[in-house]
């Protein structure tokens, strides 16, 4: 399994996916971050929270859990283009058939592959946190926002890291899971994307479904709960869910046949 | 390429159709909780889901599942799918059993000494894809060392057949077995694959070097790393090895693909149209690059439609046409139906005629080959004795050369009308008349 992991690992850590990526993570953080101190700074605060969030509202001990949450939507599409270029790539050159013939075990490659996007999905989320931990630090002091009792919540702040890269290898699994199915980078990042869409409208439509969702449990993870759905629900979806995702991938990947 | 329709009985599209409608019933019944609710049709609770879902329930529990399988029929939607999953795989071995009952023209029969000197033995073996049948059944041999050759039209089943003895393709029916090492590996060892392979075009991820690729495939693998420095330095690429793969040229890639086919040190390695995008100068080189391998002991498997390169490369021939094996052998047993001869052409339509007439007269077997040419069969001495019997109407010749059956004709025979029992053409592309 660790030879698996290694070849999957080769094929990801090129610079021409990593640096994008991470790029991408960077530009991102800092740019969330910075737009919630300028909405919060704003008269009234940020109408984009319920109830509005504002400078005062900053200042309290959870607000390094919440920050290092903000970059969850670009971190997910990252790791979940990631996990999609890593299968696909694979699939379109032609590389999985010389791999199966040397690997007869499809399953081990799956996995392999698994634990490479897992990986990445986690370096990805650390980086997103402390690049979102250290904006959030400059905006305050730009602001003037007091810090004083930040200090008080480090342990929710370590919690909210683990949980973003656990909402993170979600949306890495999700990823291989639609590029094992489609095989072609355009239809699995398209069909991703318009699935996050349709799930947005169908939780504004019934909001029975919000947090147990694809897309909302892995978030709702991600950010610990902390966007105004129950975290529990969440977790326990996300499980079901990636359960169900594995055990259909590893199926169709052992039985499907490589050579169309 | 064959290509056989799974059987359509009533009771598979019967089965097809409730479970897809149960499925589809399924998919209204838990929309409809966020839009219309039409529960005369569609609810939980409909008679007609209801009678839905209770025969798909009754289709996959009589179906011979798994028993530990059988209880997921009675989950929503799963007994739809369980129904149409088995509707699949009976089609399938119905298409495979009707195709064994036909029985097709086997051609290719092995003995016990064919089986003992072989590294790899496909006895009946019959690729299937989706809802057809593609290729077989295939009975051949591919002896151990030397070069093998797998020829026949584009369709007639080669690639598949690669894919059969690479394990990429599992048969459907018959049995594919390649030996495994006999002590020709040394630091490969026990980890080392029966074979390598180049299948269909190299693939190759082009955004990773020449070495990265390799080393990707090498730990899949479990082999030493210094396996793809070995391989890469094999194939003339060690200079190129940090290299994107993009960046190659199509020669480049395909010696790629070649060292990616030597790279666990196999006893076997299997090349799909190797020279495929060469020029003239690389077709050489990998020829006695591939002769080298042979020489070292390793068996080489080499499909191709350019039948003159097989002639020149190969010690063994597996002819297919339209996804049947029609010969197994060396390639002089392939051609030795056909007769040698000897080619002759005269000036103008009419010398030729008069001087067939002589040479039918004095007992010569000749047939016109075309208004100026004519093919008489016999060993190198006929020579002489049609240079002067055709001297003696008056006629010389403008050109008198031996002719031996090339591998393509002798294809082209197995594979006409008739096959081997046919009338031959004897040594001529086109016969289009007799001695008068």
């Amino acid at each position: 399994m660790i030879g698996a992991f290694r070849s999957a690992w080769t094929m990801l850590a090129r610079p021409v996916l990593l640096w994008p990526g991470l790029g991408a993570i960077i530009l991102f953080s800092v740019t969330a971050i910075t737009f919630t101190f300028m909405t919060a700074a704003a008269p009234g605060g940020s109408r984009l929270t319920d109830p509005p969030l504002t400078l005062a509202l900053l200042s309290a001990p959870e607000t390094l859990s919440m920050m290092v949450g903000r970059p969850v939507m670009i971190t997910g599409t990252v790791v979940l283009a990631l996990a999609i270029i890593q299968i696909t790539s694979q699939y379109s050159s032609g590389f999985v058939r010389i791999a199966f013939v040397y690997q007869p075990r499809r399953a081990l490659w799956l996995v392999g592959n698994w634990l490479a996007v897992a990986a990445a999905a986690v370096i990805a989320s650390v980086v997103g946190s402390l690049v979102a931990l250290a904006a959030t630090l400059v905006c305050a002091a730009a602001w003037g926002v007091d810090t004083s009792s930040w200090g008080d919540d480090i342990g929710q702040t370590i919690g909210a890291m683990g949980n973003l890269a656990l909402g993170m290898v979600a949306f890495a699994v999700a990823g291989s899971a639609l590029a094992v199915w489609l095989r072609s980078p355009i239809a699995a990042l398209a069909s991703g994307l318009v699935y996050a869409l349709f799930e947005n409208l169908l939780n504004a439509a019934a909001p029975f479904g919000q947090g147990l969702l694809p897309v909302s449990a892995f978030s709702t993870v991600a950010t610990s709960g902390l966007g105004g759905e129950p975290y529990w629900p969440s977790l326990i979806a996300t499980t079901v869910l990636l359960t169900a995702i594995v055990a259909g991938t590893m199926g169709l990947v052992t039985s499907r046949d490589v050579t169309e | 390429m064959i290509k056989q329709k799974a059987s359509h009985n009533g009771a598979l599209v019967v089965m097809r159709i409730v479970s897809a409608l149960e499925l589809v019933s399924l998919v209204v019944i838990l929309t409809n909780r966020f839009t219309v609710h039409s529960p005369a049709i569609t609810s939980s609770g409909g008679p007609v889901h209801g009678l839905l879902y209770v025969s798909t329930i009754v289709f996959a529990l009589l179906l011979p599942f798994p028993r530990s399988a059988k209880w997921l029929a009675v989950i929503p939607g799963i007994g739809g799918l369980l129904a149409l999953r088995r509707a699949r795989l009976v089609s399938l071995r119905t298409a495979v059993s009707d195709f064994a009952v036909e029985k097709p023209r086997e051609r290719v029969v092995l003995s016990e000494e064919d089986r003992r000197e072989a590294v790899a033995v496909v006895e009946g073996a019959v690729a299937c894809f989706a809802r057809s049948l593609e290729v077989g059944p295939l009975t051949f041999t591919v002896p151990e060392g030397g070069v093998t050759g797998l020829i026949g039209p584009n369709g007639a089943g080669k690639t598949t057949a690669l894919r059969m003895l690479c394990g990429l393709v599992a048969p459907a029916a018959g049995t594919v077995t390649v030996r495994s090492a006999s002590g020709v590996q040394e630091e490969a060892a026990e980890t080392a694959p029966v074979a390598g392979v180049l299948i269909d075009s190299p693939g190759f991820i082009p955004g990773l070097t020449a070495h990265a690729n390799l080393l990707a495939l090498t730990r899949l693998a479990g082999w030493p790393p210094q396996f793809v420095d070995h391989a890469l330095e094999r194939v003339g690429l060690a200079d190129a090895s940090g290299r994107r793969v993009g960046t190659f040229s199509l020669g480049m890639k395909q010696r790629l693909g070649l060292a990616a086919a030597l790279l666990g040190k196999p006893r076997v390695v299997i090349l799909d149209e190797p020279t495929n995008g060469l020029d003239p100068r690389g077709t050489i080189e990998l020829r006695a690059f591939l002769r080298a391998l042979a020489a070292e002991g390793i068996t080489v498997i080499i499909a191709s439609h350019a039948l003159d390169e097989i002639e020149e490369l190969c010690d063994h021939v597996v002819a297919m046409n339209r996804g049947h094996v029609v010969f197994n052998g060396p390639p002089v047993e392939m051609t030795s139906p056909l007769s040698a001869g000897i080619r002759c052409a005269a000036r103008d339509p009419e010398a030729l005629v008069i001087a067939a007439e002589a040479l039918a007269h004095d007992g010569l077997p000749v047939r016109l080959v075309d208004d100026v040419t004519a093919f008489i069969a016999g060993d190198a001495d006929v020579g002489e004795r049609v240079n002067r019997v055709a001297a003696g109407a008056g006629v010389f010749f403008s050109e008198i050369s031996p002719r031996r059956p090339s591998l393509q004709e002798a294809f082209l025979q197995l594979t006409s009308e008739g096959g081997a029992d046919a009338p031959h053409p004897v040594g001529a592309p086109v016969l289009t008349a007799v001695a008068r």
